[in-house]
C-alpha cells in the first residue's frame, strides 16, 4: 500500500470504528422495556444524578425510593382492578446533565411507556425536561408530552410553573429561609452586615439568591455589605473569602452546594474569616460538608424537609435501612423525600383507579396528574401532614438543621422551637 | 487604599502560585504539540489519574508527599503509554485529525469509565485529599504565602528545570528536538522516532498525573471531573503562551493564573472567563504565536 491509501486506510477504519462505537451506544440507549402490561407491573421512572456532580443528592434520594419500592413489592404491590401488581422502577443516570436529562426524559415517556417519571435533582435538569412536557393540560395545540412527572428535591423557586404535568415534593424555598434569618436574627442578633456567595453556574443557588435570600433582605431594607459569586467546581476561593472578610460580614448566607462550599469554608478557616451566622440552603445538605470540611464548616445552619432524628417510628426505621444498605452513618432529607414521594405516587395511583393497559396509558397518566394534584392531609411517615398546593407543590413544615460537632444535628423544630 | 495595595498583591502572588499548576499541564499539551503537531485532548485523563493516584497513595497508604508526586507521574505515565498505543500509534499515518478525534474519543471513555467506577466505591462527588502543607505558610507583613501554593510552585519548578536537563544535556532530549523539526530527518539520522514519541507521551503524561497531584492536594479535594477542568485550562495556558514552546506553558499558565483571580478581584466574578478569553483573544491578534511562542512561516 502506498503511503496515501495507508493514510486513507487508516482514516476509514477510525471512521468505521467510531460509527460502529456510535451505533453500539443508540442501540443501548434506545433499548426499551418491554410493555409494562405484559409482565405484570406498574411502570415508574426514575431520573437522578447516580454519577459525577450531584451523585450525593441522586444517589440518597434513588435508595430512598428504591426502599418505597421493595417495601410496596414485599407487600404485593398495589391493587389494580382487583389484582396486586408489582411496580417496577427503571433507573436513569443524567449526570446532572440537562441534555441528558432530556433524553432520558423522553426515553421514560415513550420508550419505557412509565405511567409516573421521578426526578430530577438538579433544577437546571428538572426544568430543561419538564420543557418537553405539554404546558396546560387539555390544550390541543400543544403536542408536548402528558405524563407525570415528579421530582423530589429540585428546590428551584417556581420550577413548576412549566408545566401542569409537572409536581415537587421539596419545600417552599423562600419560606424556608425568610424563617432561618429570622429566627437566626431573634436568637443571635441584630447583624451588622450581611453577605451572599452564590453559586454562579448552578440554578437552584442562583435562583435561592433572587427569589429567596434577596426578597428576604428587602424586607428588611438590607443591601447586602458584600456579593460574591463562585462555580461549583471551583478549586480557588481566596479573592471571594477575602472580599467577605474585609466587609466584615458577620451574617453570611451561603447559596450554593457542598461542592463549592467545603472549598469556601476550608479556605475561610485559612483566611480566619468566621462570621457569627453562617445560614445555607439544602445544598449543604450532605456528608462531605463535615468530611471533607470538618472544622471549617462548622455551625452552618439549613433548611429540611425530614431529619433522621424525628420522633416518628417509621423514620427511624428508613434510617436505619439506609444505613443498613450503604453504610453510611447519617441519612441526609432526599432519602426520606425520595421514600415520601413514591408513597406519594403510590397513593394517587390508587385512588386514580387506573387499568393499567397499553390501550389505558394516556387515560392513566392523566387520572394519575389529577390525584397528584389533589393530595390533601396526607399522612406522611415523616408525621407531618401534606398537601399539595395551587403551584402544584407540596406544603410541608420547616425544619432546621446545625452542623455541630461534626454532625448534622437536628436545630429547630415548629413543635419545640431551638432544641440546643 | 491600603487594604485594596495589600488585596492586590495578595491576589497576584496567589495567582502566580495557584497558576504553576495550569503551567504543568501546558508542559503536557505543549511537548506533544511541539513534536507531533496534535492536541492530546486525552491529557485531562492523565490529570485525573494522577489525582487519584496521588489521593489513594495518600489517604489509603498513608504515604508521604514525595512519594505520592512520583506514585501520581508513574500512574500519569502509564495513562500517557496507553494513549500512545491506542490513539496515535495505529493512527500515526492518517490525517493529524484523526488521532486527535481518538484522544477526544479516549477522554470521554475512559472520564465516563472511571466516573461509574468512582461512583460505585464512593458514593460522594468528591473524596478528601489529604493537603499536609495546610494551615502552614509564610507571612510577609499583611502578605501571606499559602504553605501548599508554595509547594506547588516548587515541585512545578523543580520539574521545569528537570525538563530543561532532559531535553537540552540529554541523547533523549536530542532526539525529541530532532523529531520536533523533522520526522522523516530524524527517522534517516536513525533515530528510534516510535520509541521517542513513546518517551514523549510518556513524559508528558508524568507531568500531568505531577499537576493532578498538585491540584487535588491544593483543593483538599479529588473529584472525576478535575480532568475535564485540567483540560479547558491547559489549553488555554498553552495557546496563551505559545503552543510547542516550553517558555509559553509556562508564562501562559502563570499568566491564566494570575488573570482569573486578579479578574475576580478587580472587577467580578461573573467576567472571569470572559476577561480571560478576551485577553487571549487580544494576545493572539498581537501576538498570533502566543506570548512566547516562535512566529510560523506563513502557509499561503
Amino acid at each position: 500500500m502506498s503511503r496515501t491509501q495507508k493514510s486513507n486506510f487508516y482514516t476509514v477504519r477510525a471512521i468505521a470504528l467510531a460509527t460502529v462505537a456510535a451505533a453500539s451506544l443508540t442501540a443501548a440507549f434506545t433499548t426499551g422495556a418491554t410493555a409494562f402490561q405484559d409482565d405484570g407491573t406498574i411502570i415508574l421512572c426514575s431520573i437522578e444524578p447516580l454519577s459525577g456532580i450531584g451523585t450525593s443528592f441522586g444517589q440518597p434520594n434513588y435508595l430512598g425510593k428504591v426502599i418505597a419500592i421493595d417495601e410496596i413489592n414485599a407487600e404485593g404491590g398495589i391493587e389494580i382492578d382487583g389484582k396486586k401488581v408489582k411496580i417496577k422502577l427503571i433507573s436513569e443516570d443524567d449526570q446532572a446533565k440537562p441534555d441528558q436529562g432530556v433524553a432520558l426524559f423522553r426515553k421514560c415517556a415513550e420508550s419505557e411507556k412509565a405511567l409516573v417519571i421521578t426526578g430530577t435533582q438538579y433544577s437546571r435538569v428538572t426544568e430543561s425536561m419538564w420543557g418537553l412536557l405539554q404546558k396546560k393540560v387539555d390544550d390541543p395545540n400543544d403536542k408536548g408530552l402528558q405524563v407525570p412527572s415528579m421530582s423530589f428535591l429540585s428546590m428551584k423557586a417556581g420550577v413548576t410553573g412549566v408545566s401542569e404535568w409537572a409536581f415537587r415534593n421539596a419545600g417552599d424555598e423562600p419560606a424556608q429561609h425568610e424563617l432561618a434569618i429570622k429566627l437566626m436574627e431573634e436568637k443571635f442578633g441584630p447583624f451588622k452586615n450581611y453577605s451572599g456567595a452564590v453559586e454562579a453556574n448552578e440554578g437552584h443557588s442562583v435562583a435561592a439568591w433572587k427569589a429567596a435570600y434577596t426578597p428576604a433582605l428587602e424586607r428588611r431594607n438590607i443591601k447586602p455589605a458584600e456579593y460574591v459569586e463562585w462555580y461549583e467546581t471551583d478549586r480557588d476561593f481566596s479573592v471571594q473569602i477575602r472580599k467577605l472578610k474585609r466587609a466584615e460580614t458577620d451574617f453570611f448566607i451561603l447559596s450554593s452546594h457542598l461542592q463549592a462550599n467545603v472549598g469556601a469554608m476550608l479556605e475561610a478557616q485559612r483566611q480566619g474569616f468566621k462570621p457569627k451566622m453562617i445560614i445555607s440552603h439544602i445544598g449543604s445538605d450532605a456528608a462531605e460538608m463535615v468530611e471533607l470540611g470538618k472544622q471549617s464548616t462548622e455551625g452552618i445552619v439549613f433548611p429540611t424537609a425530614i431529619h433522621m432524628a424525628f420522633p416518628a417510628p417509621k423514620v427511624k426505621w428508613l434510617a436505619d435501612e439506609y444505613k443498613k444498605r450503604t453504610k453510611e452513618t447519617y441519612m441526609p432529607q432526599f432519602v426520606g423525600l425520595g421514600y415520601e414521594g413514591i408513597m406519594l405516587v403510590k397513593e394517587a395511583i390508587i385512588k386514580a383507579g387506573i387499568k393499567n393497559r397499553p390501550e389505558t396509558l394516556a387515560e392513566d397518566r392523566r387520572k394519575v396528574r389529577d390525584q397528584l394534584a389533589a393530595i390533601k392531609d396526607y399522612k406522611s411517615f415523616a408525621g407531618m401532614s401534606l398537601n399539595m398546593n395551587a403551584n402544584r407543590d407540596i406544603v410541608r413544615p420547616i425544619y432546621l438543621v446545625k452542623i455541630t460537632g461534626g454532625d448534622f444535628k437536628l436545630y429547630w423544630t415548629p413543635d419545640k422551637g431551638f432544641l440546643f | 487604599m491600603y487594604f485594596f495595595a495589600i488585596d492586590l498583591t495578595q491576589t497576584t502572588i496567589d495567582g502566580l502560585l495557584f497558576g504553576s499548576t495550569y503551567a504543568l499541564v501546558a508542559i503536557g499539551f505543549t511537548l506533544i504539540w511541539g513534536l507531533l503537531r496534535i492536541l492530546n485532548l486525552a491529557h485531562g485523563v492523565t490529570v485525573m489519574v494522577g489525582m487519584f493516584a496521588g489521593m489513594l497513595s495518600a489517604s489509603v497508604a498513608g504515604l508521604p508527599f514525595y512519594v505520592g508526586i512520583v506514585i501520581a507521574m508513574a500512574a500519569g505515565g502509564f495513562v500517557g503509554f496507553l494513549i500512545d498505543r491506542i490513539c496515535y500509534r495505529p493512527l500515526r499515518n492518517a490525517h493529524e485529525l484523526v488521532p486527535m478525534i481518538a484522544t477526544l474519543g479516549f477522554w470521554i471513555l475512559i472520564e465516563e469509565v472511571f466516573i461509574k467506577i468512582y461512583s460505585h466505591f464512593w458514593f460522594r462527588d468528591y473524596v478528601a485529599f489529604p493537603n499536609p502543607f495546610d494551615g502552614m505558610g509564610i507571612d510577609i507583613g499583611q502578605i501571606r504565602l499559602r504553605g501548599d501554593y508554595i509547594v506547588t510552585l516548587a515541585v512545578a519548578a523543580l520539574l521545569v528545570i528537570a525538563l530543561y536537563i532532559l531535553i537540552y544535556r540529554t541523547r533523549l532530549g536530542l532526539a525529541m528536538r530532532m523529531i520536533a523539526e523533522d520526522h522523516d530527518i530524524g527517522n534517516l539520522m536513525g533515530v528510534p522516532v516510535g520509541k521517542v514519541l513513546t518517551a514523549a507521551f510518556l513524559l508528558s503524561a508524568a507531568y500531568g498525573g505531577a499537576a493532578g497531584y498538585l491540584l487535588g492536594m491544593t483543593a483538599n479535594l479529588a473529584g472525576p471531573y478535575a480532568g475535564s477542568q485540567a483540560v479547558v485550562k491547559g489549553l488555554f495556558s498553552m495557546i496563551l503562551g505559545g503552543a510547542g514552546s516550553i517558555p509559553g506553558a509556562i508564562v501562559g499558565g502563570l499568566s491564566l493564573g494570575v488573570l482569573e483571580l486578579l479578574s475576580s478581584f478587580l472587577f467580578s466574578f461573573s467576567y472571569r472567563d470572559a476577561i480571560a478569553m478576551l485577553a487571549l483573544f487580544v494576545v493572539l491578534i498581537v501576538r498570533p504565536q502566543g506570548i512566547a511562542g516562535k512566529r510560523l512561516p506563513d502557509r499561503i
